[in-house]
C-alpha cells in the first residue's frame, strides 16, 4: 500500500523532480522475517558442519551467531544496491535520503543500530520510531540518513488502463457540471489552474492541504455527490473542474469571437 | 484532462521500455553497460523525467506517475552511483583511522571518563556506606560472594576450566562484550543520554566490586584478576561511550547543519566502535585463557604487570601521532558519494 503523504520528493542535480515512496511497516516486517528464516537455515546448516569439531565448533557457532547476521545484512545491502533476499522478495530497497546509492558507512551504521531498534525486544523501539517518523524511518535509518522505499515497478502502462483513469467523472453528473460551468468564479478558476501548474513546487503535505482547500471551495459552489467524493481524490476533483470550466469558456470565447466576425 | 493520455503513452512507451530494459540489464550480476549505452541511459532518464513533469502538470494518472517515478528513481541510482569503492585495508584502518578518531574526539572521551568515574565513586561509596545494598549494586552470582571466600575457592582450584571450555567462554565473552559496546555507542542516538546511563551503570558496578574486594583486603587478587582483561575491556567501555557522545553531539540542536554534522560524525563513530570490537576480541581471549588462572599457578604480580603493560601499550597505540588527523579524515570520507 503506497502512502502519498509519506512520499519523499527528490530533486536531481539537473533539477528534475521525482518522488520515492517509503515502504510500509508490513512489507518491511515480512522482509525481516524472510531474512531471519534464511539466516536461521544457514546457521543450522553451519552448526551441523561445525559439530564435527566438538568444542571448537561450539565456540565458532557462538561467534557466527553474532557475526553472520551483521555480515549478511551489511554485505547484501552494500553489494546488492540496498537489498537483502527478504527486501528483494518484498520489492523494497534501502537508499540514501537523497535517493542515491548507499555509502559503506551508512550501511554499517543502519545495521549496527539494530541493537537499539530491537530494544526492549521484537524491534519495539524501531517500530515505534518508524510509526512516528513522517517517512517511516527507524532509528538506524535516521542516524545513517537512509530510507527503505518501494520499487514501484509492478504496474505497466497500457492504453486501456489509462482510459479508465483519465475520464472526467464530473461529466457523469450533468447538473453538477452545469453549476460549475455557470458559477465557478474566474478568480477561483485561475487559482485552481495556477495550483495545478505549480504543484511540483509544493511538498506532498502542502499539495494535500492546498487541493483539499480548493476542493472544499468547489464543493461550496456546487454540492458533490458522496460517491464522487469517495472515489476521487481532492486533486482530481480540482483537475476535472478546471478541465470542465476551461473547455466551456474556450468554447464560449471561440463562439463569441466567431459572432463578432460575422 | 489537458493532454490525451492514450496518445502520450503510445508515443513515449518505446522509450520507457528501452530505459527499463537498460536498467534490467545493468542490474544483472557481472553485466556492464558500454559507454554508448550509458549515454543512452542518461538521455532516456532525462526524457522520462521530462515526461513525468509534463504528465504531472497536465494530467493526473497516479499509476502512470508512480511507474515513471519508479523508472526515474532506478535510473538516478544507476547514474549517480559512488565514484569509487576504495579497497578496505584492515591494518591501515585499525592502526591509523581508529586511533585518529579517538584523538580527534578527546573531549567526548573525557566526558565518558567523567560519567564512568562518577558511577565508580557512587558505586564504591554506596557499598562502603550501605553494605546491605551489595545485592542491588552487584547483580552477578559469583561476585556477590564474600571476596575472601571467593579468593580461597579460586586458589584451591588447580584449573578452573578445561581448554575447550575456555574457548567457548572466550567466544561468549567476545560476543557479549561487543554487543554491550555497540549498544552503548548506538544509544548516543538518544542525544547521548542512553550512553551516559550505560557508562554510569557500568561505573557503579566496577566501583562496587573494587570497593568490596579492597575492603576485604583482597587488593592483590582483584588486580591480578581484573587487570589482564580489564585493562582492555574498561577502555573499550569508555571508547564506546566516546562514540555515543560523538553521535549525541552531532544530533544536538535543531539547526539546518545537523545533517552535515551527522554525516561528518558517522565515519568517526564507526572507526571508534569498530576499533572497540577488535580490541574486545583480544580482551575476550585474555579473560578466558589468562585471567581465570590464579595463584599459586600464576602469581598475581605477573598478571598485574601484564595488565599494566597492556594498558600502557594501548595508551601509546591510541596516542601515537604518526599521521595528521586532518589527512585521516579526508581518507575516511573517501566512501562518500
Amino acid at each position: 500500500m503506497i502512502n502519498e503523504a509519506q512520499a519523499v520528493a527528490i530533486r536531481s542535480p539537473e533539477g528534475l523532480l521525482f518522488r520515492l515512496y517509503p515502504a510500509g511497516l508490513y512489507r518491511r516486517f515480512l522482509a525481516l522475517v524472510v531474512d531471519f528464516f534464511l539466516l536461521a537455515l544457514l546457521l543450522s546448516q553451519l552448526a551441523m558442519l561445525l559439530a564435527v569439531f566438538a568444542y571448537v565448533g561450539l565456540a565458532l557457532r557462538i561467534v557466527l551467531g553474532f557475526v553472520l547476521p551483521l555480515v549478511y545484512h551489511v554485505a547484501c545491502e552494500w553489494l546488492w544496491r540496498g537489498q537483502t533476499v527478504g527486501k528483494w522478495l518484498m520489492g523494497i530497497y534501502v537508499c540514501d535520503v537523497d535517493g542515491g546509492q548507499l555509502a559503506l558507512s551508512q550501511v554499517l551504521v543502519r545495521n549496527l543500530f539494530r541493537a537499539v531498534d530491537f530494544l526492549p525486544g521484537a524491534y519495539l523501539v524501531g517500530m515505534i520510531c518508524a510509526g512516528v517518523d513522517s517517512h517511516g524511518r527507524r532509528l538506524g535509518d535516521l542516524a545513517a540518513r537512509t530510507l527503505v522505499v518501494s520499487q514501484q515497478t509492478t504496474w505497466q502502462p497500457s492504453n486501456s488502463s489509462a482510459i479508465q483513469v483519465h475520464r472526467n467523472a464530473l461529466r457523469d453528473y450533468p447538473q453538477l457540471a452545469l453549476r460549475l460551468r455557470q458559477r465557478l468564479p474566474a478568480e477561483l478558476l485561475v487559482l485552481c489552474y495556477q495550483s495545478l501548474l505549480r504543484r511540483d513546487e509544493l511538498s506532498a503535505e502542502a499539495q494535500v492541504r492546498v487541493f483539499s482547500a480548493l476542493s472544499a471551495a468547489l464543493q461550496d459552489i456546487a454540492p458533490f455527490p458522496d460517491e464522487l467524493l469517495a472515489t476521487l481524490p481532492a486533486e482530481q476533483i480540482v483537475r476535472n473542474a478546471v478541465a470542465l470550466a476551461v473547455a466551456e469558456r474556450h468554447l464560449a470565447a471561440s463562439s463569441s469571437s466567431g459572432g463578432a466576425g460575422r | 484532462m489537458i493532454i490525451d493520455v492514450d496518445k502520450y503513452i503510445a508515443r513515449c512507451r518505446p522509450q520507457w521500455d528501452e530505459l527499463s530494459e537498460l536498467l534490467e540489464r545493468r542490474s544483472r550480476p557481472g553485466e556492464h553497460l558500454s559507454v554508448a549505452e550509458a549515454e543512452c541511459l542518461y538521455a532516456l532518464y532525462v526524457q522520462a523525467s521530462a515526461d513525468l513533469s509534463r504528465l504531472r502538470t497536465f494530467a493526473a494518472v497516479p499509476e502512470l506517475t508512480r511507474y515513471l517515478e519508479g523508472l526515474i528513481s532506478h535510473s538516478y541510482l544507476a547514474i549517480y552511483q559512488l565514484r569509487s569503492r576504495p579497497a578496505f585495508a584492515p591494518w591501515r584502518w585499525f592502526s591509523r583511522h581508529f586511533p585518529g578518531a579517538v584523538r580527534q574526539h578527546f573531549r567526548a572521551l573525557a566526558l565518558a571518563l567523567l560519567f564512568f568515574g562518577l558511577g565508580a565513586v557512587l558505586g564504591g561509596g554506596l557499598l562502603l556506606l550501605l553494605p546491605a545494598s551489595k545485592p542491588v549494586l552487584i547483580p552477578f552470582g559469583h561476585l556477590r560472594m564474600d571476596p575472601s571466600e571467593r579468593v580461597q575457592q579460586e586458589e584451591r582450584r588447580e584449573r578452573p576450566l578445561t581448554l575447550p571450555q575456555e574457548g567457548i567462554f572466550a567466544s561468549q565473552l567476545m560476543t557479549h562484550n561487543t554487543r554491550v559496546c555497540i549498544l552503548s555507542a548506538a544509544l548516543g542516538v538518544t542525544f547521548g543520554l542512553g550512553t551516559a546511563i550505560m557508562l554510569l551503570s557500568n561505573g557503579v558496578l566496577l566501583g562496587a566490586v573494587c570497593a568490596d574486594y579492597l575492603a576485604a583486603g583482597e587488593g592483590a587478587f582483584l588486580a591480578g584478576w581484573l587487570l589482564p582483561h580489564g585493562s582492555i575491556e574498561i577502555p573499550c567501555v569508555l571508547l564506546a561511550g566516546q562514540a555515543g557522545f560523538v553521535l549525541g553531539a552531532a544530533l544536538l540542536g535543531r539547526d539546518s547543519r545537523r545533517h552535515r554534522r551527522l554525516r561528518a560524525a558517522l565515519p568517526d563513530f564507526l572507526h571508534i566502535a569498530g576499533g572497540c570490537a577488535v580490541l574486545l576480541i583480544w580482551a575476550g581471549l585474555v579473560e578466558a585463557f589468562f585471567s581465570q588462572h590464579h595463584e599459586p599457578a600464576l602469581p598475581y604480580v605477573v598478571k598485574s604487570l601484564f595488565g599494566l603493560a597492556q594498558l600502557l601499550f594501548l595508551m601509546v597505540f591510541l596516542w601515537q601521532r604518526s599521521t595528521p588527523v586532518a589527512s585521516l579524515n579526508n581518507t575516511a570520507g573517501a566512501d562518500e558519494p
